[in-house]
């Protein structure tokens, strides 16, 4: 499972930013948000959190759950799953359990309370527990960087997008905009402002590449 | 930006809070009638992950430095027919033997 290698490196890159393993396990167990975690440790000051760019970071990165919630909501509902059971429910949302779960729904079949519970809770231990791990773990590495385990995330997001590729119109032009848009904000603005630079110019390449309202039959 | 010193768990809370409220927003939205999806909505909510994925990755990938462009496009490479675990494995290994190599080469 993808989370144990990338939930050791975060608690590696928490420990060395002055993380102690039982809140890096915390973070995983509460936030339980890959990415934005992830951008967090690299916003901590060596003096504490820095609230403010911290949650300015979380707010964007996460704010994909929003759609992905808006997606899968309509499912579970078709399951048969309550609002109070939803409320827990998408308490777990992430990106590997919504990818499975829209995995499981494009094949026909529905997603149930114990499906999505299953997977959440799975999903949850692994990570939390490969966090504390990587943590303890980390005293030992003097350098991430020497043996490019900096470079994991950036590895993972490749091969998570290879997943989710549907072609160039309906793909690869949205993504090719948000990599250059992110980039050159990156470079000018600065972080964490190239989050939200590059959701825009990829969700407006993406809105006017897609096909039309309704293509009329031949 | 002031800088506003809370502690560890002070944040993480604060963090896990505003990550819940962007989880359920589905259902806020859902209480008013099901709204129609049309296709180009349904085509931006398909595009979204792939390109958060990008965004995020993006300043690492392409202005960060020769071995971490190369090795992205390798790991891209790699992406087509591997495994997430294999991508990963192909980019964490390309960009340790390339920041070793042009690391030597570039050394001033």
């Amino acid at each position: 499972m993808v989370a144990i290698p990338i939930g050791l490196l975060l608690g590696a890159l928490c420990k060395s930013n002055g993380i102690l393993a039982s809140e890096a396990g915390w973070m995983s167990l509460l936030v339980n948000a890959g990415a934005s975690q992830f951008a967090a440790v690299q916003l901590w000051a060596h003096d504490g959190p820095r609230l403010g760019p911290i949650l300015l970071s979380t707010l964007l990165i996460n704010l994909r759950h929003a759609l992905m919630s808006l997606s899968l909501v309509p499912k579970l509902a078709d399951a048969g799953m309550s609002r109070m059971r939803m409320l827990v429910a998408l308490a777990f949302l992430t990106d590997p359990t919504w990818g499975f779960a829209e995995q499981r729904a494009r094949a026909g079949r529905s997603i149930t309370w114990s499906y999505w519970m299953g997977l959440a809770l799975t999903f949850t231990a692994a990570w939390t527990g490969a966090t504390i791990v990587g943590a303890w773990l980390g005293a030992l590495i003097s350098d991430p960087r020497q043996i490019g385990a900096d470079f994991a995330l950036a590895a993972l997001f490749i091969g998570m997008t290879a997943r989710f590729w549907a072609g160039w119109r309906r793909t690869g032009f949205a993504i090719a905009a948000s990599g250059l848009s992110s980039s050159a904000v990156f470079c000018t603005l600065g972080a964490p402002w190239h989050v939200i630079a590059g959701a825009m110019a990829g969700i407006a390449v993406a809105y006017f590449t897609a096909q039309p309202e309704e293509p009329k039959a031949p | 930006m002031t800088t506003f010193h809370a502690t560890t768990l002070e944040a993480i809370t604060a963090m896990a809070f505003v990550t819940y409220l962007t989880r359920v927003v589905g259902i806020l939205l859902m209480r008013r009638d099901r709204f129609p999806v049309r296709s180009r909505t349904k085509a931006v909510l398909d595009a979204i992950p792939p390109v958060m994925f990008v965004t995020i990755i993006a300043p690492t990938l392409l202005v960060t430095g020769w071995p971490e462009t190369l090795a992205g496009l390798l790991a891209a490479v790699a992406s087509v027919r591997l495994p997430l675990l294999g991508t990963i494995l192909v980019g964490v290994l390309a960009v340790a033997v390339l920041r070793l190599g042009l690391g030597v080469l570039g050394a001033p």
